[in-house]
C-alpha cells in the first residue's frame, strides 16, 4: 500500500449507515481515514474549507468521496454539482452511495458527472462485499490524480 | 327571364298612341274638297247669272233698235199712225241696255252685272256714240220727211247708220260670247286643276291610311309577339317566385331551426353603429330573450357589453373589409347575460352583417374544470411520485440498518464482543421502531385527505389547550414553558385534525428547541390583512431562510440525530392543505427562534366554497 494515508470523505446523514460503512471498511482494512459529515452543507464546508474545516489539517483532500443523495440542508445532487464545478475538486472521484434505485436519481447523478453510482444492498453479505470491492477498486486499482 | 326588347317597346308606344293625325287629315281633306266643290258650284252659278242677262241685253239692244227702226219706217211710210214716242221709247230701251251692260242694272228681264272686259266696254261705248248719232239722224229724217219728200241723202245716211249700228251690236254680241267662252274655258281649267287637287289629296290620304294600316298590322304582330313574351315572362316569373318562396321558406326554416344563434345587423352611420334586424330562435334561447324586444335596436343598446367583449370591432372590420372573421370563444358580460360566445362574422351582398354564434359556456366551463382537474391530478401525481420515492427510500433505510447490524451481531457473537452486541441490538431496535412509526404516520398521512368529518367552529385558545394536554408528558420532560395567549379568535375545521396540527407543531417545537436554557413556546393569533394567522413560536435555534420551504417535505429532516420520522410537518401541511389553508415558517435566522404560522378559511368563506 501507499505510504500516504488514503482518505475517504463519507457524506451520510444516517448514523446507523455511517456505522455500517465505517465498520465494513475497518473489517477489510482497506481504508486509513474516513472523514464523516452528516449533511450537504457540512460536506461543502469540508471541501471548500470553510468554518470548522478552515484548517487544511482538519480537511485533507479525500481520494474518493462517498456521497448519499438524500441529505439534510443541501441535497446530494447539489453537493455533487458544486464539486464538479470547481476544477480542483472535480477530479476527485465521487461515488454515489444511496438507497435510491430510481432511474431518475441515477441519470441525474451521471448528468452531474458522478463517477460511480452504487445502491446500498439490503443483504448484509452483499453490503460488506460491496464495501470491500469499493475500497479495492477506488483506492487500490483506480489511479488517483 | 327575358327582358322586353327595345324594338318592341317602341312598337308599343307607336301603337298605343291614338292616331290624332288621322282626324286632322280627314277633317282637312273634307274641308278642302267641300271648298273646291263649293267654289265650282258658286263660280258656275255666278257665271251663268252674269252672262245670261248680258247676252240677253246684247240681243235686246239689237231687238229694241230694230223695233224702233221698224216703227219709224212704218211711221214714215204712213202705214201706221203711231206716235213717234214709241220709236223714241225703244231707242231709250236700247240705250238702257247698253248702260246696264256698262254699269249694271235691273229690270223685269233680270239682273245685269257690269262688264269688266275693257275691249267690250270700249265697243259698247262706241255703240252708244253711234246710237246718239242714229237718234240724231232719225230726228233729221223725221224733220225732212215733214218738210220734203223722201229718198234723199238723209235716208241713205240713216240706213247706213242703222246698218252700222246693227253690225256693231252684232260685234258686241260676238265679242261677249267670246269673252264668255273664254271665261268658261278658264273656269274649266280651274275646275280640272281643283279636281286634280282633290284626287291628289285623296291619294295622299289613301296612302297615309294604307301605310297606317300596314303599321297597325305590324304593331298588331309585334303586340302579339310581345304578348307571348309577356305571358312567358309572367309564367317564368311565377316559377321564379315560387322557387324563391320555396327557397326562402327553406332558408327561413334553416335560420329558425339551426342550433347556432344567428344575428343579422344593418350598419348605420357608415359602420358607427349596427341595428339588429334578425335574431333566430337559437339566439333567443341562448340569450333567454325574445326578439320582438330587440329587433330594430342598436347592438350597443341590446348588448351593452359588445365593446368590452370585442365583437364590435370585428363587426366594424367585417363591414369595412368585407372579409369574414372568426371570433374565438370569449367571455361576454352585461347586466343580464354572462357567458362564453364563439362567433363567425361575415358580410352579406346586401351589406348586412351576420354573426353566427354559439354558446360555449358549458364547453369553456368544462375545459376550465378539466384543466383544473388535470393540474390537480398532476400535483397529486407528483405528490404520489415523491411519496413512493421517499417511502421506498425511508423504509429501505432502516431495513439496511437492521440487516447490517444483524450481520455484525452474528460476527460479534462469534467474537464474543458482548458490549457491541448490545449496542447493535439497540440500533436494530431503534430502526424497527422508526419503521413502525413511519408506517403509522404514512397511514395517517394517507388518511388525511380521505377523512370526511364534520367541521366545527371553536375558540383557538381552547383548541391549543386541548392539544397541550395531549403532549403534556413530553412537555414536562423537556421542561418547556408553554404560553397560550388567550383571545376570542375562532378556528373552523375538523376538530381532531386541528388538534393534530397543534400537537405536531408543539412536538416539532419541543424537538428543535436545542440546548436553550429557558425553552419556551408561545401559541397565539395575530391579524394580517383581516385574516387570522395562528402561530406557534419557539425560542430555539431558528431555521435559515434557505431551508424554510424544505422542512415541510416528507421525511425531510434538518437533523437526523433528532428523533422523529420527518413526517410530522408533512402531516401538518397536508391537513392545512385539505382545509384550504396555508402554512409557512418565519425565522430571523440562527439563534432567533422560529414561528410556524398558518391560516385557515373562516366559517363563512369555507361554507361559501362548499368545503
Amino acid at each position: 500500500m501507499d505510504r500516504e494515508p488514503l482518505n475517504i470523505l463519507l457524506v451520510e446523514d444516517n448514523p446507523d449507515h455511517t456505522e455500517l460503512i465505517v465498520r465494513g471498511f475497518e473489517d477489510h482494512g482497506v481504508v486509513n481515514v474516513i472523514h464523516h459529515v452528516s449533511d450537504g452543507e457540512a460536506a461543502l464546508n469540508y471541501l471548500f474549507r470553510k468554518n470548522e474545516y478552515k484548517d487544511p489539517k482538519n480537511s485533507p483532500r479525500p481520494h474518493v468521496i462517498l456521497l448519499d443523495l438524500r441529505l439534510p440542508k443541501i441535497d446530494g445532487l447539489e453537493v455533487l454539482n458544486e464539486i464538479k464545478k470547481v476544477k480542483d475538486l472535480s477530479r476527485i472521484p465521487v461515488v454515489i452511495l444511496t438507497t435510491s434505485e430510481t432511474e431518475r436519481d441515477m441519470t441525474m447523478a451521471y448528468d452531474n458527472h458522478a463517477n460511480s453510482y452504487l445502491v446500498k444492498p439490503v443483504n448484509f453479505d452483499k453490503f460488506t462485499q460491496m464495501l470491500k470491492d469499493l475500497g479495492i477498486y477506488w483506492l487500490g486499482w483506480n489511479r488517483k490524480p | 327571364m327575358n327582358s322586353i326588347p327595345d324594338k318592341d317597346a317602341k312598337s308599343i308606344n307607336h301603337s298605343m298612341i291614338i292616331p290624332w293625325w288621322r282626324h286632322i287629315l280627314i277633317t282637312v281633306s273634307g274641308l278642302i274638297i267641300t271648298g273646291i266643290l263649293f267654289y265650282g258650284f258658286y263660280t258656275g252659278n255666278r257665271m251663268a247669272a252674269m252672262y245670261a242677262p248680258l247676252i240677253d241685253a246684247a240681243m235686246e239692244i239689237k231687238l229694241e233698235a230694230t223695233t224702233a227702226h221698224l216703227w219709224f219706217e212704218e211711221i214714215l211710210s204712213g202705214d201706221r199712225h203711231e206716235s213717234m214716242n214709241k220709236v223714241w221709247k225703244h231707242l231709250e230701251q236700247t240705250d238702257w241696255y247698253m248702260q246696264a251692260m256698262l254699269h249694271g242694272g235691273k229690270n223685269q228681264e233680270g239682273n245685269f252685272q257690269r262688264l269688266e272686259d275693257p275691249e267690250l266696254r270700249q265697243r259698247i261705248e262706241k255703240l252708244q256714240e253711234i246710237l246718239v248719232e242714229f237718234k240724231d239722224i232719225t230726228n233729221q229724217r223725221l224733220v225732212a220727211k215733214e218738210t220734203a219728200a223722201a229718198g234723199t241723202a238723209i235716208d241713205q245716211r240713216y240706213d247706213t247708220m242703222f246698218n252700222d249700228f246693227i253690225v256693231k251690236a252684232d260685234q258686241v254680241e260676238i265679242r261677249l260670247q267670246k269673252v264668255m267662252s273664254q271665261d268658261l274655258r278658264n273656269f274649266r281649267y280651274v275646275q280640272i286643276a281643283l279636281i286634280a287637287c282633290c284626287i291628289l289629296l285623296l291619294l295622299v290620304v289613301g296612302i297615309a291610311f294604307t301605310r297606317y294600316d300596314r303599321l297597325r298590322a305590324q304593331d298588331f304582330l309585334s303586340l302579339q309577339k310581345l304578348n307571348l313574351n309577356l305571358e312567358k315572362e309572367i309564367s317564368d316569373r311565377i316559377e321564379v317566385e315560387r322557387a324563391l318562396r320555396e327557397s326562402e321558406a327553406r332558408y327561413k326554416a334553416m335560420f329558425e331551426n339551426i342550433d347556432n344563434g344567428v344575428a343579422v345587423y344593418e350598419s348605420v352611420l357608415n359602420g358607427d353603429d349596427f341595428i339588429l334586424k334578425g335574431f333566430n330562435k337559437a339566439a333567443e334561447r341562448i340569450e333567454n330573450t325574445e326578439r320582438e324586444s330587440l329587433i330594430g335596436r342598436s347592438v350597443l343598446d341590446v348588448f351593452p357589453g359588445v365593446k368590452d367583449f370585442g365583437i364590435f370591432d370585428v363587426l366594424q372590420r367585417v363591414f369595412t373589409t368585407g372579409k369574414p372573421e372568426f371570433f374565438p370563444a370569449s367571455f361576454y358580460k352585461d347586466d343580464k347575460i354572462a357567458g362564453w360566445r364563439e362567433n363567425y362574422v361575415y358580410k352579406l351582398p346586401s351589406g348586412e352583417i351576420v354573426a353566427v354564434y354559439s354558446d360555449q359556456t358549458e364547453r369553456m366551463q368544462a375545459r376550465e374544470e378539466r384543466e383544473r382537474l388535470i393540474a390537480e391530478l398532476e400535483t397529486k401525481n407528483e405528490e404520489l411520485e415523491r411519496f413512493t420515492y421517499t417511502v421506498s427510500h425511508d423504509l429501505k433505510s432502516p431495513l439496511i440498518t437492521i440487516r447490517g447490524f444483524l450481520g455484525y451481531l452474528e460476527k460479534d457473537a462469534e467474537r464474543g464482543n458482548r458490549k457491541r452486541m448490545l449496542a447493535d441490538m439497540s440500533r436494530i431496535s431503534a430502526a424497527t421502531k422508526k419503521m413502525q412509526d413511519l408506517l403509522d404516520e404514512l397511514l395517517e398521512l394517507s388518511r388525511i385527505g380521505r377523512m370526511d368529518n364534520t367541521y366545527e367552529e371553536m375558540v383557538f385558545s381552547d383548541l391549543a389547550q386541548d392539544a397541550m394536554n395531549m403532549v403534556s408528558g413530553r412537555l414536562d420532560r423537556s421542561n418547556v414553558n408553554v404560553i397560550i395567549t388567550s383571545d376570542v379568535s375562532t378556528i373552523y375545521g375538523d376538530p381532531p385534525r386541528l388538534r393534530e396540527i397543534m400537537e405536531n407543531l408543539v412536538d416539532n417545537a419541543v424537538k428543535f428547541l436545542g440546548d436553550q436554557p429557558e425553552p419556551s413556546i408561545e401559541i397565539g393569533t395575530k391579524k394580517d390583512d383581516s385574516k387570522t394567522v395562528f402561530y406557534v413560536r419557539d425560542n430555539g435555534p431558528g431555521i435559515e431562510p434557505q431551508y424554510q420551504e424544505k422542512i415541510f417535505g416528507l421525511f425531510d429532516q434538518l437533523n437526523q440525530e433528532i428523533e422523529g420520522t420527518g413526517v410530522g410537518l408533512a402531516i401538518v401541511k397536508r391537513i392545512i392543505e385539505v382545509h384550504k389553508g396555508q402554512i409557512w415558517v418565519e425565522s430571523e435566522g440562527p439563534g432567533k427562534g422560529s414561528t410556524f404560522c398558518f391560516t385557515l378559511p373562516d366559517k363563512s368563506k369555507a361554507t361559501e366554497k362548499g368545503v
